[in-house]
């Protein structure tokens, strides 16, 4: 085992060697960790077993609260079209999904909202301060080699003080390695249904035995158009089932789109420490077909469309100039913009718009840890961020905002027994805009918003019982409102307060090894949230003008848990994989005792839902089948009849086949079919998902 | 009050004994269509209507449903049972694909058809009101719609055998690069022919359309400019005035922004309601003589107070035609806690004489959002859709003259159009 780990480590960084704990070398092990952590940590991957344990017990010793964490195998990451229908098997969260290649995906974990949900690329935040929601249909998978999503702080990691303040975080690692990127040429080609084609290459070089850079483009062509199923029967007066079942097609949801990165990594062996920078660029022209209404045969349907563009440039360094004491710096710069336009010449009915946005902001931060002694370390993260936002929508304020996050942090641990970790974070947010002469604004120019976040985070390991973790959090987290929130013109409400959430979770997970070559997880986490001063949209003068106001109050109460199993029993024999989850999630609006709403499940968010997957692997082929159901949802928190989302259950199947050719290199054919039953179901209403999909892809590393 | 009514029903039937008209569903033949939708299984609930004297056969109720979300939906209490159904066009026309559509805008009445405007679908439906099936299968070989794009209201113009619909019509503007200038396209008043639902012309109005009345010689469109004012900050504040026989605009005259509703006694006058801006404008109503095509001088004071969100009008020649409006002081408050006080006042269309009867100590201070309402004159009952918050399902609610609750019943989202309809018999 210890050959395995030394070839990626130098030994005498291996704390187990050692048997003492340095907090400076766990930093310089966390990027190898990571790695290994990424290809062996919950349930879905399919590495060796002995690899999986020892990965285990380092990620218990190092980084405790990983418990909180859920990693993509690299053979979902692999196949999935993008970051979004990875994530859909993960537990414990939606995937709000308006269908189709285009369509804008965002996560939802644990019912707080998308806008609770962080998305970080290399550590370093992605951001949307028009309306917080990232759209995560626009990552490839192809850039990213690993994805981690986390519900609790990670004290050990020089996390960035904002990432204290998301309840939980999407994380996009860009590169494995331990910071001098040498990956040589890799080319990836997926074609399908709807016409899809999206070729991909990159290119990695290390420069210099300290510098490594990467080159990678992605263009996605598909015209979006699928077929799908609309019917509803029901028993007319006479007694006979009558109703319709038809077949329409879903079109004007093309999307063409191009994605460049650029990267630098390297180390400075000096002072132990690595940096990365990455400058990446992303654009996109698509159509937005809307919601399916009543029409009228043969009159032209909606053609809204939107362009959009953004880039950044991002760097960080990780080092450690003194014994003891670790440092991470952070910076971004970034740009976006955003056209939004229909067109009333060919569709006369549709609500003539033109509307371009335009966003740039900058962002620095510094993160810090002190080991104080073998029990106790400090943290500390200070963040600043300026975003602007620009409209050319009458009367649009022009907003400014001003960040600042601070953390700090005390963590203690008691051998490998006890980790207990305590931050507090303070965030200050001001803004200015220009007041507007448009009535109904209710101006509250140069606010000034604070927000506290404390959180705790417990995780024990009893002795007594090796591969048993027990983990518990109590945590404060905020949603600043967004720019749309405050100074959208018509509808935002520049007085919002941000809104708030408590977080309570204990849970615990457990491996064990029950016979040679077999390894069985087993996660679960109950949890309760809390949210009040919920930013809802409510009508003032007719449907066309709503308003956002502070008066939400939501509580969740949720359930999950996870058993995977994973079977090797080495070279020549199949590996096997198995896992199923369920999660509980009650989720209710309890904003107003007198209104309808009250004691409502609060919209998209399913009662029961749970994921199945079993996969085998065998002399280079490769087979996984994967199953999704969801209970009933309602699309507001009036649960009728009216508004109701009917239960569905998906099934995805992968097949693989990995082919030598050559010296060492390898040829990964895949075939990808989602929704194998063509079910016909529904996340957004009224937004019809695609029918049986199937994608051909075609790895190659040269 | 019966003899009233009875002047009623004789000056309609007069006026509409023309043979070969389309429209004028024997009452007999309802039985013929297969089933009605006074069958058992779709019965409902009941309702202790109080009114089994009265010659309306049913009140329909329109529910707009939530913007894009294709769930429009008709309901109706038929009287004589007191059986309310819910979602009645679902029910009776199970075949046709999406439902009755998105955000329905407006119901009519003419002779023995229901006329429903769907303006998120760009549908205008008409039913048979015996058993709210799409008119096709009772009597035409036609379509019973027409597709009219963001159609928002319509108006009824027997004696040239068509209907007008008016329609925002695909309003297009320009932006620059950074700046926003204007030069967004005007709706349309549509003429559809009450023969086939064919669209005949149309003729440009004013900026995003909304009531339509015939008065005279002429038709008037009132404009409000909702999109413009998006773009300019400026709404329209004109009645646009077209010629009936020519179809050209002849005239355009100033009342005030944000134009809605319209109403008239038919050779007279014309009342317009102006919605105002919502926040430092309140809403208001005004009068245009039809002789001159002017704004009326000299109405009496309190003309001016009163506050106007929904409204309807009814009368007669001899007995005089009534507005019934029911508005708010409060119009400007949105705070989400903050209960407004509604009162409704009656307005004579000749005199302009106004009598305000506050909801405030009555069974109607219950309401949460009054969005429609219609009068029945033969009892003087009231009937008031209560859109609630936009998003529950609203209620609709009858009270007599002396606004004591009569019956109330659930009805769909965004419950806004109530109608009455009385079978009228065609020779």
């Amino acid at each position: 085992m210890k050959q395995v780990l030394s070839s990626i480590i130098p030994v005498e960084y291996l704390p187990l060697a050692h048997g003492r704990f340095r907090l400076r070398r766990a930093i310089t092990l966390l990027f190898p960790v990571l790695f290994l952590l990424f290809q062996g940590g919950t349930a879905f991957c399919q590495e060796s077993p002995d690899t999986l344990r020892e990965a285990a017990v380092l990620s218990r010793k190092i980084l405790p609260s990983l418990s909180y964490g859920q990693v993509a195998s690299p053979a979902l990451l692999r196949t999935s079209p993008s970051v979004a229908d990875a994530l859909r098997s993960f537990t414990s969260l939606q995937v709000k999904d308006y269908g189709g290649a285009g369509g804008l995906k965002t996560v939802n974990v644990r019912s707080l909202g998308s806008e609770y949900t962080g998305v970080f690329i290399d550590g370093v935040a992605v951001d949307n301060s028009q309306n917080m929601q990232i759209d995560l249909g626009r990552f490839s998978p192809f850039d990213f080699s690993s994805l981690a999503l986390y519900t609790a702080p990670r004290p050990y990691t020089l996390q960035s003080a904002r990432e204290y303040a998301s309840a939980s975080s999407v994380h996009l690692v860009a590169s494995p390695g331990n910071g001098v990127s040498d990956e040589g040429l890799r080319a990836r080609v997926r074609m399908g249904s709807m016409f899809t084609f999206q070729p991909s290459i990159r290119w990695g070089k290390a420069l210099s035995p300290l510098v490594g850079s990467t080159l990678s483009a992605t263009v996605l062509s598909s015209n979006g158009k699928y077929p799908f199923r609309q019917r509803k029967y029901r028993t007319d007066p006479l007694g006979h089932v009558a109703g319709y079942d038809t077949v329409m097609t879903r079109r004007s949801a093309d999307i063409v789109s191009a994605n460049l990165t650029a990267r630098l990594d390297g180390k400075i062996p000096r002072l132990d420490g690595q940096w990365s920078v990455m400058a990446y660029g992303y654009g996109s022209d698509r159509g937005l077909p809307g919601p399916v209404v009543r029409r009228a045969e043969g009159v032209p349907k909606a053609s809204d469309r939107q362009e959009d563009c953004s880039a950044f440039l991002q760097g960080t360094a990780m080092l450690s100039p003194l014994e003891g004491l670790s440092l991470a710096l952070r910076f971004k710069g970034n740009f976006d913009y955003l056209r939004y336009h229909t067109d009333p010449v060919k569709d006369p009915q549709a609500m003539a718009a033109d509307n371009r946005y335009r966003q740039a902001g900058g962002y620095a931060s510094l993160s810090g840890a002190y080991v104080l002694s073998r029990s106790l370390t400090i943290t500390g993260a200070s963040d600043i961020q300026y975003n602007v936002m620009r409209s050319n929508m009458r009367g649009f304020v022009n907003p400014g905002r001003l960040s600042l996050w601070e953390a700090v942090g005390i963590n203690y641990t008691y051998g490998d027994v006890l980790d207990l970790s305590g931050n507090m974070l303070y965030c200050m947010f001001s803004d200015t805009f220009a007041p507007t002469r448009d009535p109904g604004a209710f101006s509250k120019n140069n606010a000034v918003r604070h927000s506290v976040a404390p959180s705790l985070v417990l995780s024990y390991r009893p002795s007594f019982a090796g591969g048993l973790s027990l983990d518990a959090f109590a945590r404060r987290s905020y949603r600043m409102p967004s720019f749309n929130d405050l100074y959208y013109t018509f509808i935002g409400n520049s007085s919002l307060k941000p809104e708030r959430a408590w977080m309570y979770d204990v849970g615990f997970s457990y491996s064990v090894s029950p016979v040679r070559g077999t390894r069985v997880d087993i996660k679960s986490s109950l949890y309760h949230n809390r949210v009040s001063d919920k930013i809802v949209a409510l009508p003032t003068a007719n449907l066309f003008r709503w308003t956002m106001y502070n008066i939400g109050k939501v509580s969740v109460v949720g359930w999950d848990i996870r058993v995977s199993v994973t079977r090797d029993l080495g070279e020549g024999r199949p590996t096997l994989t198995g896992d199923v989850s369920y999660t509980f999630q009650r989720a209710r609006d309890f904003t107003d005792p007198g209104r309808n709403t009250y004691g409502g499940q609060i919209p998209y968010i399913p009662v029961h839902s749970g994921n199945a997957s079993v996969g085998a692997a065998w002399r280079g082929w490769g087979a996984t089948l994967r199953a999704m159901a969801s209970s009933q949802r309602f699309s507001t928190s009036v649960n009728l009849e009216e508004y109701r989302l009917s239960p569905y259950i998906l099934l995805d199947a992968v097949i693989t086949k990995g082919i030598e050719v050559g010296r060492g290199r390898t040829l990964e054919l895949s075939l990808c079919l989602d929704n194998l039953t063509s079910s016909t179901y529904q996340i957004v209403p009224n937004y019809p998902m695609p029918p049986l999909t199937a994608m051909l892809q075609a790895d190659f590393s040269f | 009050m019966k003899k009233f009514f009875a002047l009623l029903v004789c000056s309609c039937t007069l006026l509409f004994a023309v043979s070969g008209c389309n429209w004028g569903i024997n009452p007999d033949d309802r039985g013929n269509t297969g089933y009605t939708s006074e069958d058992e299984s779709l019965a409902g609930d009941v309702v202790t209507v109080g009114e089994s004297e009265s010659p309306f056969y049913k009140l329909f109720v329109v529910n707009e449903g939530s913007f894009g979300g294709n769930n429009a939906s008709l309901d109706f209490l038929r009287f004589k049972d007191g059986k309310y159904v819910n979602g009645a066009f679902a029910k009776m026309n199970p075949a046709v694909v999406g439902g009755l559509g998105d955000t329905a805008n407006d119901v009519k009445v003419f002779l023995n058809s229901l006329w429903i405007v769907l303006n998120g679908s760009g549908i205008v439906q008409v039913l048979n009101p015996f058993n709210e099936k799409v008119l096709s299968e009772a009597t035409s070989s036609y379509s019973g719609s027409v597709a009219i794009p963001s159609p928002r209201q319509i108006a009824f113009d027997y004696p040239n055998n068509c209907v007008y619909v008016t329609s925002y019509d695909g309003a297009t503007f320009e932006y620059t690069q950074d700046g926003v200038t204007g030069t967004d396209k005007k709706g349309s008043l549509y003429k559809v022919s009450l023969d086939n639902l064919a669209v005949l012309e149309k003729v440009e109005v004013g900026y995003q359309p909304e009531g339509v009345t015939v008065a005279g010689d002429n038709i008037y469109v009132a404009n409000s400019g909702g999109y413009h004012y998006s773009l300019t900050g400026q709404y329209d504040n004109t009645v646009t005035v077209v010629n009936r026989s020519l179809f050209r605009k002849i005239a355009e005259i100033e009342v005030a922004d944000n134009l809605k509703d319209v109403c008239t006694d038919g050779t007279n006058y014309v009342w317009v309601s102006s919605q105002g801006d919502f926040y430092s404008r309140h809403s208001s109503i005004h009068r245009i003589d039809v002789a001159k095509n002017e704004l009326s001088t000299s109405l009496p004071e309190a003309v001016s107070q009163v506050r106007c969100s929904s409204w309807t009008s009814l009368g007669t020649v001899s007995n005089g035609y009534k507005i019934y409006i029911i508005g708010t002081d409060d119009e400007f408050n949105w705070e989400p806690d903050f209960v407004k006080s509604y009162s409704l006042y009656e307005v004579d269309m000749a005199s302009g004489n106004v009598k305000k009867v506050p909801f405030a100590g009555t069974d109607a201070a219950s309401l949460k959002t009054p969005y429609g309402l219609c009068v029945n004159p033969y009892n003087g009952h009231l009937y008031i859709c209560d859109a609630a918050d936009f998003v529950s399902p609203g209620t609709v609610t009858a009270f007599d003259a002396d606004l004591k609750k009569v019956w109330t019943h659930t009805a769909g989202i965004v419950c806004g159009h109530p109608i009455l309809f009385a079978p009228v018999t065609v020779y």
